[in-house]
Parts: structure tokens; C-alpha cells; sequence
């Protein structure tokens, strides 16, 4: 009975658990089997590497000839290596295809929304930090942050998104003496 | 040896000075709570506390590091044998026996197995470490610019390819990581490299900044992608009698051969560059349940089995700074975050630290051994809220860990450019380890580029631009006849996994 109870409380704290089935029909996934991978990767790093090594490091990186190693020389190997190594990867690509993949990779939608968001909450929450103080901003972000996670306890929503940032701002200043924005 | 001993002493005093052990104490305790939640990792633990070191002394911010390293990769075990769940990639292999004794009742006799094994892993190494590391260093101050080079060609090339399944993916995520090492200003010539126009770039990107993000925050997304699918866990049976909770004489009596042989395990591949607490768990695993007499026993609740695996893990956190203090080489990815920490510091990882601070380097010696103590105390005492830790709801956690992601970088240089730049590896570690890519041999291309290029071009200076510099001593020849054979050991170890794999499950 009493673990009946426990195992009621905890799952009223774990909104996201409880709704994962019906969410899970729901979700999209792309799957992507090893042949796809190092083919797409393939692809993507051969781009990089050419535009890296002919529109990036002559435009980046003015040629000093005295040397014995002039300044581009070094990266110009890494994107050789890269072009090189890239090639390697298309051509496994193609040898896999008739082959079983050792792993597959899955992207869930909702899960790569989630990811999308935070990712853009994170670089929002920087961007305003030049004009709105560290306090507010951080506080607007873990609240967002846990409410796009799911999380709905509110006796701990609360007082994590308000005490946490004025407990690391006073330590900053008072402790390290640094000011946050 | 007198001598090596009173600075070790010293080193005992000082750490044990109230200022010095608060900051060890602390590290000890984050890297356990850290450690116990899955998800975030004794590597995150690290992260976040590496910005903070910038306002302290080099003792206390290295010990405090260690312990942070130390307390994590136990504390991985600990939710490993609660809920089933390693709570580092490091505790994988205690969770088959730590979990089968929880489920019987005796949760507490394995999580003190663990720490035992820990304990004694941990200490195994760091007095192997005490021993070799001043005469290795020694020897390295022989070495010129070439005989750097090769070293550091040995170390990524070792790294790449022992990293991972795919060799291929190691090495091109070690040359990204070399690439990235470039941008900023050229080490012979004062002209910017890659830097697109800006100021901040053409410093070049801080160790730092790339470590969190690529590290810490990038797991985060990855937690965040999957954290729904933690599966909630039954409830664990109460002790039948006091003897469940103990580790008992016995136990050590019967355990002690499998501990010292993990433990030894754990030192060689935590002093080779490139293969980590994650493979020394389950080659300790292995090496117990090959040489026990009860070999069935394990998987169902056989404490030789946490032993093996916690003494070869924890042993990792002593050994891996044989080739970060002696030749300046990290051996992984925490190796790589306290290069970053020695160099907030003002200190370079090498030979010659053991000259320039000897005192330092002893004091860390004893911050090491004496988090083992710290950890024993903090565990047993608070052992059983460690339950309530390990349950701690990541969508609680993880934003709070992003929030101190980005306090950690600004603090750095007070820069919100920075945090942007965090954010961008954050997004392409998030990548590679969604593609199956060892974000490990980025970091340490990364680390080795600046390195790797001002010795190659300081030996081609000196050698008037001829290659023949690298092949003229004898130590030359041995250096690379060593980069040769390993690289040969590895791709027939490659080739034998790929064959000893059912037709039709081949990897690349």
C-alpha cells in the first residue's frame, strides 16, 4: 500500500514519463542506418574541406613566404586531412550498402524540437544579457527551460528559477568579485 | 626517495590546511552528486568547476579537480547499484552485480564493495604515480622540437584510432579538432589566423569555452533528446540482516587479489593516451570474472565483480596524469580539461613543472590520495540520501546545469562572445554524437594543435626546412618505431573485432 502511494507521488511529479506512450505514437523518427551516416558525413566534409581549403584559408590567412613553414601551411594540411578522410568515408559508405549497419541513428522529431528550442532559448537569453540584467534573464530561462521539459512541481519551479540566479550572482560579486552582466 | 617523501609530506600539510581541504572537500562532493545522477557525468562535474579555478591557487584548484574526477567516477557506481542505471559510462560494467545484490537486499554491501574497490584502485595508481612519473619527466627533458613532434604525432594517432568504432570518424574529428587549434594568432608570425575579422578570435578560442561546450552542454542535448525515456525503477528489498549493509573481512580476504589486479589494469590504460576509465571498467570486469573461481556468479550479484570494475575505473583518475604531468600529453578528455586548468594557472603540463613547481605537483599528489579519504567519509556518512540524489528529476537538473554553462564561461574573461562561442560546440558536440563521432579526439586535437605545430616548425626552423630532423637521433627512431607499433597493434585489434562479429554486423 505504501509503495503504491510512493510510486503514485512520484509519478505526479514525472508528467513527461506518464504521457511517453501516447506521445511516442505521436512522434516522427528519422532513422538513418551507418551507410546513410557516413554518406551524409561523407558529403558534409568533403564541402567543408574544399571551402576550407579554397575560399577560407587564402581569404583568412595572409601568406608569409620567409618561413620555412609559412602561416598557411599547417591548416592547409588539416583540410587535407579532412578531404581525405572524408573521401574514405563516402567510399565506405558505398562498400556498407549491401551490409547490415552496426548501429542506426534516430532522430526523434520532438526530441530535436526540444533541442531546437533550448538551443535558441540559450542563445536568446545570451543575446539580451547585454541589455537585461543576469538576475531576470537566467530566472525567464530556467522556468522556460523546465516548462519545456515537463517539469510542473511547483513548490520546486519556483524556488529553483528564483533563488538560483541571485544565489550565483551574489557569489560571483561578493565571492570571485566578478560582476555578471 | 628522503627527499621525494618530506615534499610528499609537505604536500600532506598543506592540502590538510583548512583553506586548501575545503576546496577538496567540495570537488569530492560535486563530483559525487554529479556522479550519481545519470546523465551528468564526472567530466561535466569538471567542466563546470573549471571556470571557478581561475580565483584559486594551483593546489587547490587541481586537487579540487581530482576529487571532483575521483568522487564522479565513484559516484557513477552508485546509481549504477540503486536504480540499474550507470550514472557515468565508466560504471557500465558495475551494474550487472551492483544491481543484482541491491535486488537481493544488500545494496549497502555493494556500495561499500565499490567504494572499497574505488579506494583502493584510486590509491594503487596514485602511488605508481608518485614512483614513475619524476624519472619519466626526467627523460622527457632530453627531448628537443622533433622528437615533441613525433611524440605528438604518436599521441594523435594513438587517440584517433583507439577511440570509438570507426576509425576514420577518430581521426577526422582529431583533425577538426587540429583545425580548430589553428584559428588564432600564428605561433611563429604575428599575423591572425581564421579569425573572420574579429578581435576575440584572433586570440584564439579558449580551451575552455570549447570544452564546455562541447562537453558538458552538448550532453545536455543529448539528455534532453532522450530524458523522457528513463524508465522508472521498482523498489529495492530492506537488508534481511546487518551483514547485508557491511563490507565485511571476509569480503575483503576474497576480493583483495581481483582488486589489486584490476587496480593495476586500471593504471596501464589510464597512463596510455587515448582509452579511459569507460574501457578499464570492463577490461577489470573481464580479467575477474576470467580468473575467478566462481565465474558463473557473476552477473548475479558477485562482489568480485563491482571490484574489478571499480578498481580498474577509479585507478584511471591517478594514472592519467602519468602522460599529462611527465610529457604534457592528455590522455582524455578530463586529462584534456586539466591542461586547461593548469594553464588558467599559469602553469604548462611537461617536464618541467616538476622544476618550475615541485611543490605543486606534490601537493597534487596528496590532494589525489587524500580524496580517497574524503570520498570514504562523505559516502558512508551520507550514503543513504544518495538514493534520493540518484532520483533527482532531469528536467529539474539539466536547465540548472545550463545555467551554470553559461555563468562558468562568462566568467572566464567576462565575455558574452565567449558564451556564444560555447553555444556553437555545443551544437556541433551535440552532432558528432548524434553521428556516432568520438567528440574525445576532437578535444584532444584540439588541445595538441598549438603544441603539435610550434614544435614541428621550430624543428623545421632549426633544420633549415629539411625533414631529416625527425629521423636523426636514436630516440627519434624509437619514438616512431613505438607510433608504428601501436598502430599496427590497433588496426589488427580492428580487424579481429570486425571478424569476430556475425557476417552482415561489420562496422567501418
Amino acid at each position: 500500500m505504501k509503495e503504491k502511494k510512493e510510486k503514485e507521488k512520484t509519478t505526479e511529479k514525472t508528467g513527461p514519463v506518464q504521457e511517453e506512450p501516447k506521445a511516442e505514437k505521436l512522434d516522427r523518427v528519422i532513422t538513418l542506418n551507418e551507410s546513410q551516416s557516413n554518406r551524409i558525413l561523407g558529403i558534409v566534409f568533403m564541402v567543408f574541406g574544399l571551402i576550407l581549403l579554397f575560399v577560407i584559408i587564402p581569404t583568412q590567412i595572409k601568406d608569409v613566404k620567409k618561413a620555412y613553414t609559412g602561416t598557411r601551411v599547417f591548416p592547409q594540411v588539416y583540410a587535407i586531412i579532412i578531404l581525405v578522410l572524408s573521401g574514405v568515408l563516402l567510399v565506405q559508405s558505398f562498400c556498407q550498402k549491401n551490409r547490415e549497419s552496426s548501429f542506426v541513428i534516430r532522430f526523434s522529431l520532438r526530441g530535436l524540437k526540444k533541442v531546437g528550442v533550448t538551443m535558441l532559448l540559450l542563445i536568446v537569453s545570451t543575446a539580451v544579457m547585454n541589455w537585461i540584467p543576469y538576475i531576470p534573464v537566467t530566472m525567464v530561462l530556467l522556468f522556460l527551460l523546465m516548462m519545456l521539459l515537463g517539469y510542473r512541481n511547483w513548490k520546486a519551479v519556483i524556488p529553483v528559477c528564483v533563488v538560483l540566479p541571485i544565489l550565483v550572482y551574489f557569489f560571483f560579486r561578493n565571492g570571485l568579485r566578478l560582476y555578471l552582466p | 626517495m628522503g627527499s621525494m617523501l618530506a615534499m610528499l609530506g609537505k604536500g600532506f600539510l598543506t592540502i590538510l590546511m583548512p583553506g586548501n581541504l575545503i576546496y577538496l572537500v567540495g570537488g569530492v562532493a560535486l563530483g559525487l552528486v554529479l556522479g550519481a545522477i545519470p546523465g551528468l557525468t564526472a567530466t561535466m562535474a569538471i567542466a563546470l568547476l573549471v571556470p571557478l579555478t581561475l580565483y584559486l591557487s594551483p593546489t587547490q584548484s587541481i586537487t579540487m579537480l581530482l576529487g571532483a574526477f575521483n568522487g564522479g567516477t565513484f559516484g557513477g557506481s552508485i546509481s549504477a547499484i540503486l536504480l540499474a542505471t550507470p550514472g557515468t559510462p565508466s560504471a557500465t560494467a558495475t551494474v550487472a552485480d551492483g544491481y543484482a545484490l541491491a535486488k537481493k537486499g544488500r545494496a549497502g554491501k555493494a556500495i561499500k564493495t565499490a567504494l572499497v574497490s574505488s579506494v583502493f584502485g584510486c590509491m594503487t595508481a596514485c602511488i605508481l604515480l608518485v614512483l614513475v612519473a619524476e624519472p619519466i619527466a626526467q627523460y622527457a627533458l632530453k627531448f628537443g622540437p622533433a622528437e615533441y613532434s613525433i611524440l605528438m604525432v604518436f599521441a594523435l594517432t594513438i587517440i584517433a584510432s583507439a577511440s570509438g568504432d570507426s576509425m576514420v570518424k577518430g581521426l577526422l574529428a582529431g583533425a577538426l579538432g587540429l583545425l580548430f587549434g589553428a584559428i588564432g594568432m600564428d605561433p611563429m608570425e604575428t599575423v591572425p589566423r581564421l579569425s573572420f575579422g574579429s578581435l576575440k578570435l584572433a586570440s584564439g578560442i579558449d580551451v575552455i569555452t570549447m570544452l564546455i561546450g562541447s562537453l558538458a552542454l552538448s550532453e545536455i542535448f543529448v539528455q534532453i533528446e532522450n530524458f523522457h525515456k528513463r524508465e522508472s525503477n521498482v523498489l529495492l528489498p530492506p537488508p534481511s540482516c546487518p551483514e547485508d549493509e557491511k563490507f565485511t573481512k571476509g569480503d575483503f580476504k576474497k576480493t583483495w587479489k581481483t582488486m589489486l589486479r584490476s587496480a593495476l589494469i586500471g593504471s596501464g590504460i589510464g597512463a596510455l593516451p587515448g582509452l579511459g576509465a569507460s574501457l578499464a571498467c570492463w577490461v577489470g570486469y573481464d580479467t575477474a570474472k576470467r580468473t575467478s573461481k566462481h565465474p558463473e556468479e557473476f552477473g548475479n550479484g558477485a562482489i568480485e565483480g563491482i571490484a574489478g570494475a571499480e578498481a580498474a575505473n577509479n585507478a584511471v583518475c591517478g594514472s592519467n596524469m602519468i602522460p599529462l604531468l611527465t610529457l604534457g600529453i592528455p590522455g582524455d578528455v578530463v586529462a584534456a580539461l586539466l591542461i586547461g586548468a593548469f594553464m588558467l594557472q599559469g602553469l604548462t603540463p611537461g617536464p618541467m613543472i616538476f622544476r618550475e613547481a615541485a611543490q605543486d605537483v606534490d601537493n597534487i599528489y596528496a590532494g589525489v590520495m587524500l580524496s580517497n579519504l574524503v570520498m570514504a567519509l562523505i559516502t558512508l556518512a551520507t550514503i543513504k540520501q544518495f538514493t534520493k540524489v540518484a532520483k533527482l528529476q532531469p528536467a529539474l537538473v539539466l536547465p540548472c546545469v545550463c545555467a551554470f554553462c553559461i555563468v562558468g564561461v562568462y566568467a572566464l574573461n567576462a565575455s558574452l562572445f565567449d558564451v556564444g562561442i560555447m553555444l556553437f560546440f555545443a551544437a556541433l558536440g551535440y552532432f558528432l554524437q548524434k553521428f556516432k563521432f568520438p567528440s574525445a579526439c576532437m578535444l584532444v586535437g584540439f588541445i595538441l594543435s598549438p603544441m603539435f605545430e610550434k614544435y614541428t616548425r621550430r624543428a623545421l626552423t632549426m633544420s633549415k626546412g629539411s625533414f631529416s630532423i625527425f629521423f636523426k637521433t636514436p630516440l627519434d627512431w624509437i619514438i616512431w618505431a613505438v607510433t608504428v607499433l601501436s598502430l599496427v597493434m590497433i588496426i589488427r585489434n580492428k580487424i579481429r573485432k570486425n571478424r569476430k562479429r556475425p557476417e552482415g554486423k561489420k562496422g567501418s
